[in-house]
């Protein structure tokens, strides 16, 4: 008995299986891994590069790329942040329905005025996002990721996360974009949740 | 015959396409990147620049998803082979900027290189800055 129960639930898992492989390949496909239906929403308490405070909830009606990073960063962030602006590009008119939020992991040395100057140095329309240390502690748990500051020699290094996400216009994380991604399959995953895919 | 020397101390090192990313105001940091290549094997172990209060030379990995960016006391340059600063994951680290630095200015690196036997040399280097958009 117990042995055609565990046989059931098998099978059931195995058929539930089959027909999210079918449906993803069937409505989406994504370049970035899939988080549909995975991840908590992506709520957030920060504060915005003009002293705005902001939630997500403030972007609904938006596809929201969210990256994570430190202006001190001499060639990641700043790549990322130059590829974002090829993915507004690439997206021409649709480029006004996505809101590319930067969120820095180290506010301490990243001031407000600084991200003022910094994010709209990529596209003047891309946001810088801070918080106290307990708030970008917070943002990070929730969207896993990493980030550690160390000092040596005088410096201060600081490890992060290279991936980001994309949010839907309904506010769901939807994608988790990796650093190798580039500007076109971006934007392509945009359109895709821009179509309500 | 002083320049005749370092030349020749320095033959076979060249230092191409050299570039620092830009900065806006209150940056007090910023990466240089350049091609280096060599006859025979050397390492790059220092560089100076007047703009920066300190310079330091990095590797930056990616451990799984982890973006991880610490000192190095040298860079190889193999015999032959460019090794592209950027791109290879490693760079210059310029640090306590004394100024914003806008594109479409130089900044005067001088690089420090020892070879197998131990000799060192110098080299003086102008970077191009790129604005802070810059890819590598």
């Amino acid at each position: 008995m117990t042995r055609t129960r565990l046989h059931g639930s098998g099978l059931l898992l195995a058929g539930l299986l089959l027909a999210s492989l079918i449906c993803s390949a069937g409505t989406r496909a994504f370049n970035g891994v899939d988080l549909t239906g995975m991840k908590p929403d992506g709520e957030f308490s920060l504060t915005d590069h003009h002293g705005r405070h902001r939630s997500l909830a403030d972007f609904r009606g938006k596809a929201v790329l969210l990256y994570f990073g430190y202006t001190r960063c001499p060639d990641v962030c700043p790549t990322t942040l130059s590829g974002l602006s090829q993915v507004m590009k690439l997206l021409g008119t649709d480029a006004a329905r996505v809101q590319v939020l930067w969120v820095s992991v180290d506010p301490e040395r990243d001031t407000q005025q600084l991200l003022s100057r910094y994010v709209p140095a990529f596209n003047p329309a891309f946001l810088g996002l801070r918080g106290t240390a307990r708030e970008t502690a917070a943002m990070a748990a929730r969207f896993h990721i990493q980030y550690v500051i160390t000092r040596d020699q005088g410096e201060v290094l600081v490890d992060h996360s290279s991936f980001g996400f994309l949010i839907d216009p309904r506010g769901r994380t939807r994608v988790k974009l990796d650093h190798e991604l580039t500007p076109a399959q971006i934007a392509a995953d945009v359109r895709t949740v821009l179509q309500g895919g | 015959m002083l320049a005749l020397l370092c030349a020749k101390a320095l033959a076979g090192i060249t230092v191409s396409d050299a570039w620092v990313r830009g900065t806006v105001e209150g940056q007090t940091t910023t990466g240089a990147f350049m091609t280096l290549q060599s006859t025979r094997p050397v390492q790059l172990i220092a560089a100076k620049s007047p703009i920066a209060r300190q310079s330091a030379l990095h590797r930056m990995t990616m451990d799984h998803d982890l973006m991880r960016m610490r000192p190095v006391p040298a860079i190889d340059i193999p015999a032959g082979r460019a090794v592209k600063l950027g791109t290879s994951g490693y760079h210059l680290m310029l640090l306590g900027l004394s100024r914003p630095l806008k594109p479409g200015g130089k900044v005067p690196l001088t690089l420090r290189f020892r070879d197998a036997a131990g000799h060192e040399s110098t080299l003086a280097v102008q970077a191009d800055v790129r604005p802070l958009s810059s890819d590598d």
